[in-house]
């Protein structure tokens, strides 16, 4: 442990009653609740932060809260350790240990720091120009090199163990920003009745009041406003909490760090919450940022904005140094002055106007400060700290220094170069900025209707103006979303927070160097400097959109919050142009960066997708299936029996169809119910062949196209009564075929009195197959005539199995006898295991789908893999079945002359001329022989091994088709160096007569 | 009747801190769909044979007794009552099919009762929807989308609401509220 050698004896907003231990590389050091690490290593006398992405130059806290771009640590261990975290945003817990990133072997000695001394190689599109040669693949040598040279901290690999959690909120008034302007908008809104939610980034509300000193004019305003606020019940305040996007109609992101304050999560804690909220109104108070002003080694540790030292000062009792000189072109930054004078540091302050009013030269003196008008800091001696300014005469309009140089020992240089609303969640909403002399900056330009812009964020720098700001933004807010109470009136502000300015800023965007020696920063987080903007300027790069890209100006973490505008006006001025009409970058979500892990929220693991599960999976389960998935399905791949893999199982279960009987769990396929008196007449439009004339109590296999002609999916559709047909669709294409169906019925033909409705979920369906399966259903008690008379093939019956109800499809993918069961699904399970009781003596084994899969290509069904979007009828060989007598969906473009060609890729089968080998889905057909060349002549769609046969088969799409029978082809498979000869066959492998039907 | 097997596991409700979850069993859904010109009449002969008055709008669920009608859609009804009612039976009897179209759902929904003091606060972790009561008052019903899955969602009382779920889907979205409310403090 360590004394604190910069933290005042009294002061501060922080809790002396509750000191904190903590680390920083592996030193140990003392805080109190209240600090954050930057505010803590700065009372420990630390100003050495990090080194710089890019030339490793030593770095210390240079800005407040999330602007911070120099002060980036590694915080936590194992899966928890996270990188790039400002110390100003880390608040400091009981234990909590960081490192210092993008420096080796450690932050005070840093071999690559090297790199400083190559500044002039590696300006400003150092990777464009140097890795791009000599000769293609250069990049990929330098890479390695590059990437450990140059860099952020890094991510850890093991899985993260904390909770994350999404939440929807709704308001009426979105208030953003908890500073004055934000907490009087949402007062006003409050008192008014409307629903408020307040978003604060920061730990505690108050913003810029919490900079003013201790027990002051700030505090007194804040007291009974957090009071009032925190008794209104239609007020929700939320800490911790930035609102990082804002999208279409008042919608906005959130993200609240729960448990960031704390080392881990407590039980049942999630770490950060991601909130999508919806307001009808949004009052922006986002307040302003302090910028810089570029001038000679403007990076040293020491060297801040005037108001980060100043809320080191009040908020944590941090004297960041006892010798400070303040440099700035506008009044914001004479408060940290006084308060440092006040808190015992020997101030000077170098103002770039040359004429300040008598009152301010009265109070400084009264101080006893220096100031120096008409002066700039033109450079800074030490490195890894700040021994002294070099204070120099200078002219703002020029920028030029010149005269009687003076050299003033100093710990501490403060900094302001003017202040920057933060504009981002108006720019974000496509609202352009728009440019104000007055206060040399950018504010929103006119807002949407849902968006009003209050306080500092739309320049209102005064704090007495921004509170009247706000409230007058909070109660037009609630007026607009119906509102009427009257707000009353916001309490008042106090004197001496009228900190209004008397004197106009002078803009100042850089300070010319006094010799050669020295870089001037504008971006501390990517190292880009006065000279890199100046080069891209030479080198052609007009747009502020290229400039930010040949140089990473703005990137990364910080996106450039201290260093964006600066960089425009410099554009500006050397193009001689002004900054409007330089222009401005979007800005884009998010406006601090956001953990992927608070957007996936509880969707990982298992909750990454919903898994959807037939009402027969339960069994599945217990009888030792292995699942696949199918879309969100889990559908049983096989059922191994001890020893099996797949292929042994689904070759075993497929013989047992062939010689027994089997049954598949086929409650995926989609199932749509379709009734009304034109029932009939619209499935007549949807398929190609004919329905309206199906007798009641049959099924038939249709085919319905897209309208451009191509097919859109298979299935059969059973006749239940005169009006109500049941359609099932291919698991695949259910969501869509019913789509598609509503589509047709509500903006095609809205005379149609038909209505579908999905009824996948409403029934479990089974397939038994196989020649004995007409015996297994009767054994198991179905209490219907299963004769071929009674029920022939294509037939449909309502029955009873086992006092349940079921109906009887009499349907055949496998090419066996074979009966689809329906039952309502929570009698699923029940008629299934009625079955399984019964085949015992039948020898009936459950099969999966790749059984299911394996007998219809031994058969010759078409399936997903060969009705892939790109297939016509005649592709497939069925343009028989498209009917002459009517008109139907896609029957007009189907003819078109590009689906007519005969050499269009078109259903084949193959075998292997060598029996012994193996074919492969997704294979690639050549001639046989050669040339092998590009996509060839076709690729394989499906696979099996066939028992009956010997050996494997396989179903193809050939150019040419059936034309092709008997030739000899190459089927290729690159993956595992294949070539295996084939010979095109028909598609139909058992069974060409179809007499395996009735068993 | 056979009983109907439930797609959760026999586990018991989920609990946390003013909020509970459980299946509600034995509950039939049965939809109506009726064409443009024979809706009003269908609707006038529906209430009487419900005994309950038709909702007025899409967003208002009617209920008397066990009985609760939701409109889903144009001239398209949801009829929720008891499963030992035979009420699939007494509409299909009751219309004819040019009147009317109707469609057993019983079996394709599992319903769930989210009730107690932070039922809206859990629900707002995974329903886009605006659940405050003056927004959505008791009666209020929205056809929505929870963990991707879509759900029928009624607000039965000030604390209390039911989850229409695809069966389907019924354990991932009971597995997801539970995964939910590891983390759920109200």
């Amino acid at each position: 442990m360590s004394r604190q050698p910069n933290r005042l004896a009294a002061g501060g907003h922080i809790d002396r009653s509750r000191p904190l231990a903590f680390r920083f590389d592996g030193r140990s050091y003392a805080g109190f609740a209240g600090d954050t690490l930057a505010s803590a290593l700065l009372a420990n006398g630390v100003l050495l932060m990090g080194r710089s992405f890019k030339f490793h130059r030593p770095r210390g806290v240079f800005a407040a809260g999330v602007a911070e771009p120099n002060a980036l640590v590694t915080l936590r261990d194992g899966g928890r350790r996270e990188p790039n975290i400002p110390a100003t945003m880390a608040e400091l817990y009981e234990g909590l240990s960081a490192v210092s990133q993008n420096r080796f072997p450690s932050l005070g000695f840093d071999l690559m720091s090297v790199n400083d001394r190559f500044r002039p190689v590696l300006a400003a599109g150092f990777y464009y120009k140097t890795l791009m040669g000599p000769r293609r693949g250069s990049w990929m040598w330098f890479e390695p090199f590059v990437r450990r040279a140059a860099g952020l901290g890094a991510a850890t690999e093991l899985a993260d163990p904390d909770a994350y959690e999404k939440l929807d909120l709704f308001c009426d008034v979105l208030v953003i920003g908890g500073g004055p302007a934000g907490l009087a908008a949402a007062l006003a809104a409050g008192r008014m009745g409307a629903r408020v939610i307040l978003a604060e980034q920061m730990p505690s509300l108050g913003g810029s009041l919490l900079d003013e000193p201790a027990g002051g004019p700030g505090d007194l305003w804040l007291a009974p406003v957090l009071a009032e606020l925190g008794s209104l019940p239609n007020v929700r305040l939320l800490t911790r909490t930035t609102v990082f996007g804002a999208y279409d109609h008042g919608t906005f992101g959130l993200v609240e760090r729960v448990a960031d304050h704390r080392a881990a999560p407590g039980p049942g804690e999630p770490r950060q919450r991601y909130i999508v909220l919806r307001a009808q109104r949004a009052v922006l108070a986002a307040g302003a940022l302090e910028r810089g002003i570029p001038f000679a080694d403007n990076d040293r540790p020491g060297v801040m904005l005037a108001s980060t030292a100043r809320g080191f000062l009040n908020r944590q009792a941090v004297l960041p140094g006892r010798q400070a000189v303040v440099f700035t072109n506008n009044d914001g930054a004479y408060p940290a002055a006084f308060d440092l004078a006040r808190a015992g540091a020997r101030v000077t302050v170098a103002d770039a106007r040359p004429a300040l009013p008598a009152e301010t030269i009265r109070r400084c003196a009264e101080a006893g400060m220096e100031l120096l008008p008409g002066h700039a800091v033109a450079a800074v001696h030490g490195r890894s700290r700040v021994r002294a300014a070099v204070l120099a005469p200078f002219d703002a309009s020029s920028a030029a220094t010149g005269g009687p140089v003076r050299e003033i020992a100093c710990e501490l240089v403060c900094v302001s170069g003017g202040w920057d609303p933060q504009v981002h969640l108006s720019s974000q909403r496509s609202v352009k900025p728009i440019w104000r002399d007055d206060i040399a900056a950018f504010v929103p330009g006119p807002p949407p209707a849902f968006q009003i812009h209050a306080g500092a964020c739309r320049g209102s720098f005064a704090t007495g103006d921004s509170i009247t700001d706000g409230f007058r933004a909070g109660r037009d807010a609630a007026a607009s979303c119906g509102r009427t109470r009257d707000p009353g009136s916001v309490g008042d502000i106090g004197e001496s927070l009228g900190d209004a300015w008397a004197t106009p800023i002078a803009p100042v965007w850089d300070v010319k160097p006094l010799n050669r020696s020295g870089k001037r920063f504008v971006d501390l987080q990517n190292d880009v400097s006065v000279s890199d903007v100046e080069l891209a300027h030479r080198e052609g790069y007009v747009s502020v959109e290229h400039l930010k890209r040949y140089t990473t100006l703005g990137m990364a973490t910080d996106q450039g919050k201290t260093a964006n505008v600066v960089a425009l006006a410099l554009m500006a001025r050397l193009s001689g142009r002004s900054v409007p009409e330089t222009g401005t970058t979007t800005y884009r979500p998010p406006y601090t960066p956001v953990a992927i892990g608070a957007l996936a929220a509880a969707e990982t693991g298992r909750n990454f997708r919903p898994i959807r599960r037939t009402p027969l999976h339960a069994w599945h389960e217990r009888n030792g299936a292995v699942f696949t998935e199918a879309g969100l399905w889990l559908r049983p791949w096989y059922y191994p029996q001890p020893g099996e893999d797949v292929d042994a199982a689904y070759r075993r279960e497929m013989a047992a169809v062939r010689r027994s009987v089997g049954m598949v769990d086929i409650s995926t396929l989609g199932k749509i119910d379709v009734q009304g008196p034109d029932a009939g007449a619209f499935l007549d439009r949807v398929y190609v062949n004919g329905f309206a004339s199906l007798p009641v109590g049959k099924a038939r296999y249709g085919i319905m196209l897209r309208e451009d002609g191509l097919i859109l999916d298979d299935g059969t559709t059973a006749r239940l009564s005169e009006q109500h047909f049941f359609m099932t669709t291919t698991t695949a294409e259910a969501a869509k075929v019913l789509a598609h169906l509503e589509w047709l019925l509500q903006a095609a033909w809205p005379e149609l009195r038909v209505h579908v409705a999905s009824v996948t979920d409403q029934w479990a369906a089974m397939a038994v197959s196989g020649p004995n399966s007409r015996k297994l259903i009767a054994a198991a008690g179905a209490d219907t005539d299963l004769s071929n008379e009674a029920l022939p093939h294509l037939g449909v019956r309502p029955c009873r199995i086992g006092g349940l109800p079921a109906r009887l499809h009499r349907l055949s993918f496998s090419g066996e006898l074979a009966y689809e069961i329906y039952t309502p699904a929570g009698f699923g399970e029940a008629v299934w295991q009625r079955l399984v009781d019964a085949g015992e003596p039948f020898g009936l084994v459950p099969y999966g789908v790749e059984a299911l899969a394996a007998l219809r290509i031994e058969k010759g069904h078409v399936a997903g893999s060969e009705i892939d979007g790109r297939t016509t009828l005649d592709d497939l060989g069925l343009g028989r079945m498209a009917s002459r007598r009517k008109p139907f969906v896609g029957g007009v473009l189907r003819h078109r002359e590009a689906l007519l060609d005969e050499d269009r890729l078109q259903l084949v089968g193959l075998e292997p001329v060598d029996g012994t080998r193996r074919l492969r889905g997704g294979a690639i057909l050549q001639p046989h022989g050669g040339p092998h060349r590009g996509h060839g002549l076709g690729h394989v769609t499906a696979t099996t091994y066939s028992p009956e046969r010997g050996h494997y088969v396989a179903l193809a799409l050939v150019t040419g088709g059936m034309r092709r029978e008997g030739e000899l082809l190459d089927a290729c498979f690159p993956l595992n160096d294949e070539i295996t000869p084939v010979r095109v066959i028909a598609p139909r492998f058992i069974d060409p007569e179809g007499r395996r039907l009735d068993g | 009747m056979a009983e109907i097997r439930s797609a959760l596991p026999d586990a018991g409700p989920l609990r946390a801190a003013d909020v509970s979850i459980a299946e509600t069993a034995g509950r039939d859904l049965v939809q109506l769909a009726a064409w443009p010109e024979s809706f009003a009449a269908v609707g006038m002969r529906l209430a009487e044979l419900l005994a309950c008055p038709m909702p007025a709008d899409t967003r208002t669920a009617s209920a008397r007794g066990d009985v609760t009608v939701f409109q889903v859609g144009p001239e398209r009804l949801w009829i929720a009552g008891p499963a030992d009612g035979g009420l699939g039976d007494r509409l299909s009897r009751a219309f004819d099919p040019g009147e009317a179209a109707i469609t057993a759902l019983g079996h394709s929904r599992t319903v769930l009762r989210i009730e107690g003091a932070a039922a809206a606060a859990l629900l707002a972790r995974g329903v886009a929807i605006d659940l405050d009561p003056l927004a959505f008052p008791a009666g209020s019903f929205a056809q929505t989308r929870l963990h991707h899955t879509s759900v029928l969602l009624h607000r039965t009382g000030g604390t209390s609401f039911d989850l229409y779920v695809p069966r389907s889907l019924a354990l991932a979205v009971w597995d997801w509220l539970g995964a939910t409310l590891r983390t759920f403090r109200g």
